[in-house]
């Protein structure tokens, strides 16, 4: 198991320091710096904007400095300030003063007075408040749903449920959002529109985002605990006399729902990448909004910061996944 | 030697075997396909299919409107059924300009649906029939014809009216008092029309949307027409339904079968960089690299291989990007699946078999393996056309799709999606076309997947 771990660490660092680099070399290699935009600027001027965005270093400098100001964490005294270069994203308080700090990601171009880090602290909050609640409607709907179409196979159940799992499947939050909005937002009126900030808000874009996942998670989990119900040892189980609660509950939806942790890992990736349609539709100021407007405003620093934390998201949360199934199902830790 | 092998005394063997023979055999794709025409929900799944495909190809010929002509007298319009369909839309009231034309109507009247109301200059410099039934008002230069019921009250010989022919109006507004003393207060807001023997009040916001019939679906906001735009729409999702599975077989399959048929090292080391590739965020990736190219204000050195990319994404109306986007992630799940039943048939007997009687590498792996594994790659692929759909949709929809006037399902629904409360047909009927066809893709590999591989039936 410790080597198995080692391995998917590895792994992940190596695929990082990939999307790193083409990150990186993908923005500076787009002709025209940051700063050629709507009017010519004075050299003068341009040399000392390039200066302070460290841009007239060596292109290998420029990239191990600004890995090494993200990857890097630095312990700092009260004496400590916050400055336009110099901000992080992750700060735990040490005692005496102390604090590490971890993950700068340099000044935002196009907002002259904040940081990439303070537009993440700011925006990420809510794509995971809302990623969450999603992750919440998928469950809470797709398991029950998937369990009770495979205990009830062939029957009215069973195809209600599946033929709702397909409509599923084939809605995007593309679709889901913009009809959601309008039944309940604009035809009975019961729930905002737009917006963010109370419980009512919550509830439209978390069952947009979560929709889909919890008709996969529903398919999966029919399909998984269809496999274990024919298994020996639920035979045993039942006939040794156990209630059929308790057989379904312990011995085999247990063992049912280990596949469905494989779909956790995509998912993470689906609720990220759906939330820019989602905060879209719906007004969220989440971090997917604002990596779209990123990318609209060329605000290069911050699009590199955004895709890096993206990716990081992403491939930590499919290497959680991975040992998770590793640590579940031993038979993963040998192929 | 009278007797032949075959033969047992002397009635040939071959005799009492013909009624089987004759019996014909049905081949698995016959079989497949028999039992895919059953499946009901596939069979709608394909036609639904087979529709778009017809749309997109003949989209020219079969759309009432080019995509792209505006019609700015019109815009944000929609048809009478509509309104019936969007309780909330309500329609604008009809206006039009008098210029000279024998006015047959005065101000107030009272006019049914059919009537006849200008003859000779109008609009169109012809005749215009009302095509709703309301109280005309002859406003300035203009003719509105409003369709909705009226706050109406009798004005009496002898009494005051506090109010302007036009004013605006509040809710509880005092509007006249009677001959006998009483006061009328309006029930809500709105604008006062003084007539003869009477005083209405036509009440604010209720018709926003202009009515107009010709266009089915209405017209967006810049008043194209959203029918014929959804069928140009079909072009675009259908062209990267195709795309995906194209790259997939080209890239994605021959890759598999070879690092799947070497085995060993090569497999190995083939596969670890899928493995990596499959990790990356690679729609992130796609995302930056449009972003980049496409937005950047500098011009590109003509000649350039950035210049050379975007004069051919431009020349595509923004598609090749997206193909590009596409290709690069369809072909590496198909090269895992392919790997995967390569390996399983590898040491199976028939291969064994074909190997030891000479067959080629090349040959064992084109005429004995591809054929046993085709089945699963088209089940996997079908049921992937989705994804594919939903990817062109997405970037689109966040504004890194198509190009301007070009006709997506993803941009109508994404510009839609801002006019909801007001206009929600903009954005309801693209969602719902890219919504039947990912459900046609998902029935039609349901189906092939029951109808080509028996044993998975019912499972998932």
């Amino acid at each position: 198991m410790g080597r198995f771990i080692a391995r998917r660490f590895l792994w992940m660092t190596l695929v990082l320091f990939l999307v790193s680099l083409v990150t990186f070399f993908l923005m500076r290699s787009v002709p025209g710096g940051p700063f050629s935009r709507e009017k010519e600027v004075p050299p003068q001027i341009l040399e000392a904007l390039n200066a302070k965005y460290n841009l007239d270093a060596p292109l290998v400098q420029q990239y191990t400095d600004y890995v090494g100001d993200v990857v890097v964490p630095r312990v700092t005294d009260s004496t400590w300030r916050r400055t336009i270069n110099e901000d992080y994203l992750l700060n735990i308080p040490l005692p005496g003063g102390y604090a590490l700090r971890w993950m700068n990601f340099g000044p935002s171009f196009r907002d002259r007075n904040r940081t990439v880090s303070a537009i993440i602290a700011f925006h990420l909050p809510v794509t995971m408040q809302l990623g969450l609640a999603a992750l919440m409607v998928a469950l809470v709907v797709g398991i029950p749903a998937g369990t009770i179409s495979a205990l009830r196979r062939n029957t009215i159940y069973d195809y209600a449920g599946m033929s709702i799992a397909i409509v599923g499947v084939s809605v995007s939050t593309i679709t889901s959002g913009p009809l959601l909005q309008y039944i309940f937002g604009v035809n009975l009126g019961i729930l905002p529109l737009s917006g963010w900030g109370t419980w009512q808000h919550f509830i439209l874009p978390a069952i947009a985002l979560g929709f889909t996942e919890s008709a996969i998670i529903a398919r999966l989990t029919r399909a998984s605990l269809l496999q274990v119900l024919h298994e020996d040892y639920v035979r045993t189980a039942r006939a040794k006399g156990l209630r059929e609660r308790h057989v379904v509950i312990v011995h085999t939806l247990k063992n049912a729902l280990i596949p469905v942790i494989t779909v956790l890992g995509p998912i993470t990736a689906f609720l990220l990448t759906g939330s820019f349609v989602v905060e879209r539709i719906f007004g969220v100021p989440g971090i997917g909004e604002a990596f779209v407007t990123s990318i609209s405003d060329r605000d290069y620093p911050l699009i590199m910061g955004m895709t890096l934390l993206f990716a990081f998201l992403l491939v930590v949360s499919n290497t959680v996944v991975d040992i998770a199934y590793a640590w579940l199902d031993p038979r993963i830790r040998f192929d | 030697m009278a007797t032949k092998i075959g033969e047992i005394g002397g009635v040939p063997a071959v005799a009492k075997l013909e009624p089987q023979s004759a019996q014909k055999g049905e081949s698995l794709w016959a079989d497949a396909w028999k039992r895919l025409s059953r499946n009901r929900a596939a069979m709608l799944g394909l036609v639904i299919i087979l529709i778009n495909i017809f749309m997109a190809i003949f989209a020219d010929v079969i759309a009432p409107y080019p995509y792209d002509l505006q019609d700015r007298d019109y815009s944000n319009s929609a048809p009478a059924w509509l309104m019936g369909v969007f309780p909330k839309l309500s329609p604008r009231d009809e206006e039009w300009r008098i210029s000279g034309g024998e006015l047959q109507v005065v101000h107030g009247q009272r006019v049914n649906e059919g009537d006849l109301l200008i003859t000779g200059v109008g609009r169109d410099a012809e005749a215009i029939v009302a095509n709703v039934g309301g109280t005309v008002f002859v406003n300035g230069s203009r003719l509105e014809l409003s369709p909705i019921a009226l706050f109406e009250t009798a004005v009496s010989d002898g009494v005051t009216v506090n109010v302007r022919d036009e004013a605006v109006i509040q809710p509880g507004t005092v509007l006249t008092t009677d001959a006998a003393g009483a006061t009328v207060t309006a029930p809500e807001g709105g604008t006062v029309y003084l007539f003869a023997d009477r005083l209405l009040v036509r009440p604010n916001n209720v018709g926003y949307v202009p009515l107009k019939n010709e266009h089915f679906l209405g017209t967006d906001n810049l008043g194209r027409d959203i029918f014929s735009r959804i069928i140009h729409g079909a072009r675009v999702s259908l062209l990267v339904a195709f795309i995906g599975p194209l790259v997939s077989f080209f890239i994605g399959l021959p890759y598999g079968l070879i690092a799947g048929y070497a085995g060993g090292r090569v497999d190995n080391i083939m596969m670890r960089i899928v493995d990596l590739m499959y990790a990356f965020p690679t729609l992130l990736l796609i995302i930056l690299f449009m972003a980049l190219f496409r937005t950047s204000f500098a011009s590109y050195e003509p000649g350039s291989f950035a210049a050379t990319l975007g004069a051919i994404d431009r020349a595509s109306g923004g598609m090749f990007f997206i193909f590009i986007g596409v290709g690069l992630t369809s072909w590496m799940q198909l090269a895992r699946l392919t790997r995967g039943q390569v390996l399983s048939l590898r040491e199976r007997e028939f291969v064994v078999a074909a190997r030891s009687l000479g067959s080629t590498n090349r040959n064992t792996i084109i005429r004995h393996i591809f054929p046993n594994i085709l089945g699963p790659i088209i089940i996997a692929e079908t049921l992937t056309i989705p994804t594919y759909i939903r990817y062109e949709a997405f970037l689109s929809f966040i504004g890194l799709g198509v190009n301007a006037p070009t006709s997506s399902w993803g941009t109508m629904i994404s510009d839609g999606s801002r006019a909801i409360a007001s206009y929600p047909f903009q954005a309801i009927f693209p969602a719902l076309a890219l919504f039947l066809v990912m459900f046609a893709f998902n029935f039609l590999g349901d189906g092939l997947r029951d109808a080509l591989d028996p044993r998975m039936r019912g499972v998932d």
